[in-house]
């Protein structure tokens, strides 16, 4: 067992890596064709992640609801949409005009269905407005919160104000009331034209830096999971 | 800094009422003019000639539609007015189909276009990476069924662009999370086809440094810049109707930066005077 638990995942991630960065340096068909299978693998394998991921989000909640915690209540919100939604979409074969699968209830091949009807008129219009509610909350950090404390929170504080401006209609026709010209000198002053430098400059300058270093990490963690050092992806257990 | 309880809901009075008053009582006083970044979306796909084939990643779910589904629309528009063919895959989450497929069928039918022929929305596939390497290679082996669960291999816009590499003329990346380097990296380099992204406002400055290296030739950020493409089209829609609700917003928020930076330091000061610490 312990071979099985231990040796092997690192066996098999080593092989499969070593094989996939192979095939980068191999211009050949049957290279190319072994890439396209294993693609298709790792989209199957990705796939039971997802079950996973259903598996623990019930079992979170279950356990939630029979212990009674604190806030079961929208555990069963959570159960009682998932169970609604599954039913609803259950598959009912048959013939249908331009499809292999017919779903009376669900599926959104039938845009009449009740799967449709709860996906588009609940599910969509409600995570929407979980998202919209953000617009309250950064209303009230920036009160709160933004603070021209330092000189570095203060360049923040301005960057932020004419990047929030600059990037509305409003902040051009500032520039436009202003008689700010569109070109030459005076259109460094215009608010688009300085948000646009904060963003293409500054900014690329910076999220460069960081996408290199992720890359970078990326590159490292990848070369510590192929030979074995970095075996965390297993499990703490035993 | 703490909030009383007034100041709390007169801050989101206030935003409510920036938000809500311009979608009421419309006008237009703030003309809402093309930046570069969204242009080069646009022009790429006016460049293209009727018959050519772009994909459009409609990689967001619900949480991010109010920004990227009048993105998406405006995209469709043009591509559709310019009887291009478009492929629409979701790489994003499983929630992110059913509003790409209503996208492009809703689309498809205003411009008479026929689903399988002249447009596929392909779904949803987990594992970006390997799918968009996959896609590239062979879309029958990624897709053997669309989202409305046919046969890719039947379909007459598959049977014409078997894989993107080669066959596709543009990529336009919809994107509400981390799908652009992916899409860059793994798609568009390899594949050699040309690339465009749209994302959230809250996202557009991440995606600048693909924007200056001109890995992606495009890049449209929020609904801002949808209302331009919206105005590029010439077919003002829902990000039009939102800009000026969005422009008192900002403007909102940066007096309420002021108004918090005058409170501080008027505290500050008063403590000072008497004696107390910051």
């Amino acid at each position: 067992m312990g071979f099985l638990k231990r040796q092997l995942p690192v066996v098999i991630a080593f092989c499969v890596g070593i094989f996939m960065l192979a095939l980068y340096y191999i211009p050949s068909a049957p290279a190319k064709s072994a890439g396209e299978v294993l693609n298709i693998w790792i989209a199957i394998v990705s796939a039971f992640a997802m079950l996973l991921g259903i598996d623990s989000i019930l079992g979170h909640h279950i356990q939630k609801v029979r212990k009674r915690s604190a806030g079961y209540g929208y555990s069963w919100v959570l159960l009682i949409g998932f169970v609604a939604m599954m039913i609803a979409w259950i598959p009912w074969w048959g013939q249908a005009p331009q499809s292999t699968a017919y779903y009376p209830w669900g599926g959104l091949e039938n845009p009449t269905g009740t799967f449709s009807w709860m996906f588009y008129n609940m599910m969509v219009p409600m995570q929407a407005t979980v998202f919209a509610i953000l617009a309250f909350y950064i209303a009230s950090a920036a009160y709160r919160s933004f603070r021209a404390r330092t000189a570095e929170a203060t360049v923040l504080l301005i960057a932020a104000a004419i990047v929030m401006l600059g990037r509305v209609p409003l902040g051009s026709s500032i520039g436009d009331y202003l008689h700010l010209a569109h070109t030459g000198f005076m259109s460094y002053f215009r608010l688009e034209t300085m948000t646009s430098w904060l963003l293409n400059v500054p900014n690329a300058a910076g999220f460069r830096g960081i996408l290199l270093g992720v890359g970078l990490g990326i590159i490292a963690t990848s070369v510590r999971i192929i030979f074995g050092v970095e075996k965390t992806y297993m499990g703490g257990a035993d | 800094m703490v909030l009383r309880t007034w100041e709390r809901y007169l801050l989101y009075v206030l935003v409510a009422l920036a938000v809500f008053l311009p979608l009421i009582f419309h006008f237009e006083i703030w003309p809402n003019v093309p930046t570069n970044e969204v242009l080069g979306v646009y022009n790429t796909i006016e460049g293209l000639t009727p018959g050519d084939t772009i994909v459009i990643a409609v990689d967001y779910d619900p949480s991010s539609m109010p920004e990227l589904q009048p993105m998406l629309r405006a995209v469709l528009r043009h591509a559709f007015s310019k009887n291009l063919y478009v492929i629409g895959v979701n790489l994003f989450g499983p929630a992110g189909t059913g509003i790409g497929l209503k996208a492009f069928q809703d689309l498809g039918r205003e411009f008479g276009k026929v689903d399988g022929d002249d447009y596929v929305f392909l779904g949803f596939k987990p594992n970006l990476i390997a799918v968009i390497r996959g896609l590239n290679d062979n879309i029958g082996s990624m897709y053997t069924v669309d989202a409305e669960r046919r046969p890719t291999a039947d379909l007459p816009i598959i049977q014409r662009t078997p894989k993107f590499k080669g066959y596709i003329k543009y990529l336009v990346d919809l994107a509400a999370g981390e799908t652009v380097r992916p899409w860059v990296a793994y798609g568009s380099t390899p594949g050699g086809y040309p690339m465009g992204a749209g994302c959230t406002a809250v996202s557009f400055a991440d995606y600048f440094s693909f924007y200056q290296s001109r890995q992606i030739n495009g890049l449209m950020g929020g609904l801002k810049a949808a209302a331009e493409y919206e105005v590029l089209v010439k077919h003002k829609a829902v990000a039009s109707a939102g800009m000026n609700s969005q422009s008192l917003v900002h403007a909102l928020l940066v007096l309420f930066i002021i108004a918090g930076n005058i409170a501080f330091f008027a505290a500050l000061g008063r403590k000072r005077s008497q004696g107390g610490g910051v």
